[in-house]
């Protein structure tokens, strides 16, 4: 081996040492599994009455969520609590919709419910065939 | 100059960091599959109980996450802020829609008043995180 090859040789294997390349790359992929997050998030839409296309829903029923059921929007807070097969049957029993509007079922939460809690509700009125629901927030007094 | 040519390239011993280049290969591989897939969360400063139920899911875009606890208190990227300042650093960061990331006990019509303010400021569309039912 000549001097000009050997001194080529050994300047190709004295180059950066990749253990410090590695360390790096090792603690930035250990940084990244901890923190990422991969789930695809589930969500649903919070858009109270009246948020997009106003002009055409058609309010059909309106009910309000309370911690132990449904109630009517008008009614008493101290009548008996309606099941969601109930409002279903009556959602079903409705009259066809005009052909340019949107019929929706309002809800509106009850005092000290939560966010839990509505969402079950609505969970079981659309497991029941209530599809098109529309949330308003109460204004107290 | 054969000798030479064949010493370079065909019969070199490989030394310790050759062998690890295809271990580095891969992860930086894995590094960037999860630096391009990944989404970066920063943690509330208050525990969230994920409200549990079954939704769409969420396309491409990235919004703002802002967590509610279930006292009613805010928070977006770790920090605390009143819904005021909420509102003004979100029209600052022009964030695609807002994700709410309330506590299941957090009161359902606050979350609605805030999500129908959001919307009247134009930061919509606003929409509530589920995560999946755990078994119990």
């Amino acid at each position: 081996m000549s001097i000009v090859e050997a001194s080529a040789d050994s300047r190709r294997r004295a180059g950066v040492s990749l253990t410090p390349l590695i360390d790096v790359v090792f603690i930035l992929l250990v940084f990244f599994l901890l923190a990422a997050n991969l789930q695809r998030d589930e969500t649903r839409p919070l858009a109270p009455a009246g948020g997009q296309a106003s002009g055409e829903t058609e309010v059909r029923l309106a009910y309000r969520v309370t911690t132990k059921g449904f109630a009517p929007l008008a009614g008493d807070a101290g009548e008996a609590p309606i099941e969601a097969s109930t409002i279903a049957a009556q959602w079903q029993a409705l009259p066809p919709p005009e052909p340019d509007s949107e019929p929706v079922l309002i809800l509106q939460a009850g005092e000290g419910v939560g966010v839990q809690t509505l969402m079950d509700a609505i969970a079981r009125l659309e497991a029941a065939g209530v599809k098109r629901i529309r949330l308003i927030e109460r204004r107290d007094p | 100059m054969n000798r030479g040519l064949a010493a370079r390239f065909g019969q070199r011993r490989q030394t310790d960091s050759d062998q690890l280049l295809p271990l580095i290969n891969v992860v930086f591989l894995v590094l960037v599959f999860l630096m391009m897939s990944a989404i970066l969360v920063t943690p509330a400063p208050f525990d969230i109980e994920p409200v549990q139920g079954a939704g769409s899911p969420t396309g491409q875009s990235a919004p703002a996450r802002v967590a509610v606890s279930a006292q009613g208190e805010l928070a977006w990227a770790g920090e605390r802020l009143g819904e005021d300042a909420l509102i003004r650093e979100l029209k600052r960061h022009a964030e695609a829609g807002v994700l709410l990331n309330a506590d299941a006990e957090a009161d359902a019509n606050t979350v609605m008043a805030l999500a129908r303010r959001l919307e009247a400021a134009d930061l919509g569309p606003v929409r509530l995180l589920l995560s999946e039912p755990r078994p119990d």
